[in-house]
């Protein structure tokens, strides 16, 4: 069944997604620590991509830092949903029996839309430490 | 183009026609077994072996021969399976991103090398076909190929003309007949790779010439036999679109290998392999 | 290394050719290589081993490793891409990011220097590399490489000789 693109999600409502360690990467052209854009992917199986609708998490009470529940390690980045749709991306609630928040944004992540989106996220969880020297 | 010598006693002991492919997921053990019963009544034996890594030769990045890291790939179930034939000289070799198709000469085994466009090639073009049925038959997928490699190896072995692996010279050319030094050679190991090039100048792949010292131990013989395994492999991408063009490499690196072969040898070794003139 | 099958019975060296090919060939104890104890030969830069050690790591990755079903990693891709290191790294390169990738694929990352270059092994055979060179010395790169390495290798280098 094709997706429609939910429009009770406004386009200032902040979608998360959770970064494991291994996606979170130094940048020392732009001095911080980023997502990598890998972490802005459909699934292998094609599945479209998993966020967290950050609005569902506060109307019940939750921190946004809830989204990380089980995944202890992970970092959180937030995108606003009219960015993603500027990307060509429709965005979809999916609530899910252990994660009424869960969402999807579904939509064809070609390597330019993956950079906007890497570029555009925001650190929910602080990623504050010095970058390390450079290895060389 | 310039004709192919042709050798009539030539120390060919093997020949590997191999066909490199984008990995076909579907293609797993069940099916190779399927697979096997269409080759079964030619190839009645089977073996398992655990799968080659793929190779591909890049612009850019030295030979593919020699790939600098072997990780500890944890045991997976044997995924590259041989059928042989009866006497075991001919035989297919599948996996889920290869079909190789082999020749070699058994021992005691008065059967001659039987030629290239005799027999290896229309034989390969004939197993390789027939793969491709049973992929479309099974509905697996196609064969997208990328790489495609022809070796031959050759065991030339001691005898009048040469004694000791130090007589190198004696049947390679560019090597000094002067021993290097004023020592018993123990081993010798040479390799070189050299570009290969489609007509339009464009990097093709690559020519591989590796020559080895050894000893043979034939059944029942009292004394090892000293012999230099020189081994030529060209490997390389498509020359075009499809099976033709897998074809037309496969053509093109058999002759760059004959041609290499008998530049690289001396007209001593041509004299025992029975040179016939172009 | 040449297929490990014995068919006809020689103690040569390795030939080196993973091809296909039967005849056996048995290592002899040989000298190691004659550049093990060399100081001014060395060609590898100083975190090659743990950057390997991390590529090598990715392969217990399991199922489902980035909480959102992610396949394993595919064991061939990371070889390409410790070798690819081995090939092109120098001394003075700095150390890549290593990233798994939710298909299944490993992606080495370098956000240094002014460039931006990731090189992603889409299968086996097929690298995407994306390239930007915030100085404009190097033309952008958003492309698939199986054949030619030659912008990849001129990627590299660039980004060495910036060091």
């Amino acid at each position: 069944m094709p997706y429609v693109d939910d429009a009770t999600i406004g386009d200032e409502e902040r979608l998360l997604r959770r970064v494991r360690q291994g996606w979170i990467i130094p940048d020392h052209n732009r001095g911080r620590w980023r997502p990598s854009k890998a972490a802005f992917q459909n699934s292998e199986d094609g599945s479209p991509m998993s966020v967290h609708l950050a609005a569902v998490l506060e109307v019940a009470g939750l921190p946004l830092t809830a989204a990380l529940a089980g995944h202890e390690g992970y970092g959180l980045v937030s995108l606003k949903a009219g960015l993603v749709r500027a990307l060509g991306q429709i965005v979809v609630r999916d609530p899910l029996p252990t994660d009424p928040a869960h969402g999807l944004v579904v939509g064809n992540k070609t390597e330019s839309r993956r950079k906007q989106m890497m570029e555009a996220s925001e650190w929910v969880t602080p990623q504050d430490r010095p970058l390390p020297p450079e290895k060389a | 183009m310039t004709a192919l010598p042709a050798f009539e006693s030539p120390p060919v002991t093997e020949v590997v026609v191999s066909a490199q492919f984008e990995p076909l997921p579907k293609f797993a053990i069940p099916q190779m077994g399927l697979l096997w019963q269409r080759f079964r009544a030619q190839y009645p034996r089977t073996e398992q072996h655990p799968a080659l890594p793929s190779v591909v030769e890049r612009l850019g990045i030295r030979s593919a021969m020699e790939p600098q890291f072997r990780f500890e790939i944890e045991r997976e179930p044997a995924v590259r399976l041989w059928f042989l034939n009866e006497t075991g000289d001919q035989l297919v070799q599948v996996q889920g991103d290869r079909f190789i198709r082999n020749w070699r000469r058994v021992p005691n085994s008065d059967r001659l090398y039987p030629r290239f466009y005799n027999s290896i090639l229309p034989r390969f073009t004939e197993d390789y076909r027939a793969f491709c049925q049973f992929l479309q038959d099974e509905q697996i997928g196609q064969p997208v190929v990328n790489q495609i490699e022809v070796s031959y190896i050759n065991n030339i072995v001691m005898g009048d003309a040469w004694h000791a692996h130090g007589d190198l010279g004696r049947m390679f050319r560019g090597w000094s007949r002067d021993a290097l030094l004023d020592r018993t050679l123990e081993s010798i190991n040479l390799r070189a790779s050299y570009f290969l090039k489609d007509a339009a100048g464009e990097f093709l792949g690559r020519l591989h010439a590796v020559i080895q010292s050894g000893y043979r131990t034939e059944p029942g013989a009292t004394e090892d036999e000293a012999v230099f395994v020189f081994t030529l492999t060209a490997r390389g991408r498509p020359l075009g679109e499809g099976e033709q063009g897998m074809f037309e490499f496969v053509e093109l690196a058999h002759r760059e290998i004959v041609l290499s072969f008998a530049k690289m040898t001396t007209d001593e070794a041509h004299a025992i392999w029975r040179m016939k003139p172009a | 290394m040449a297929d490990e099958t014995c068919l006809n019975s020689f103690d040569t060296l390795p030939s080196g050719f993973d091809s296909g090919a039967l005849s056996d060939f048995q290592v002899p104890e040989s000298s190691p290589h004659p550049w093990t104890y060399s100081l001014s030969s060395r060609t590898a830069p100083r975190w090659l081993n743990n950057v390997l050690k991390e590529i090598d790591a990715l392969r217990h990755l399991e199922r489902n490793w980035d909480s959102y079903g992610a396949p394993r990693v595919n064991r061939q891709t990371l070889l390409e891409a410790a070798n690819l290191l081995g090939e092109l790294a120098r001394p003075r390169t700095p150390a890549p990011s290593v990233v798994p990738t939710s298909d299944g694929a490993v992606q080495l990352e370098w956000h240094t220097r002014g460039i931006d270059l990731e090189v992603r092994w889409a299968s086996p055979t097929i690298v995407h590399v994306c390239l930007e060179d915030l100085s404009g010395v190097l033309a952008p790169i958003d492309d698939d490489l199986r054949y030619d390495f030659l912008p990849l290798k001129a990627a590299l280098r660039e980004l060495t000789s910036r060091g």
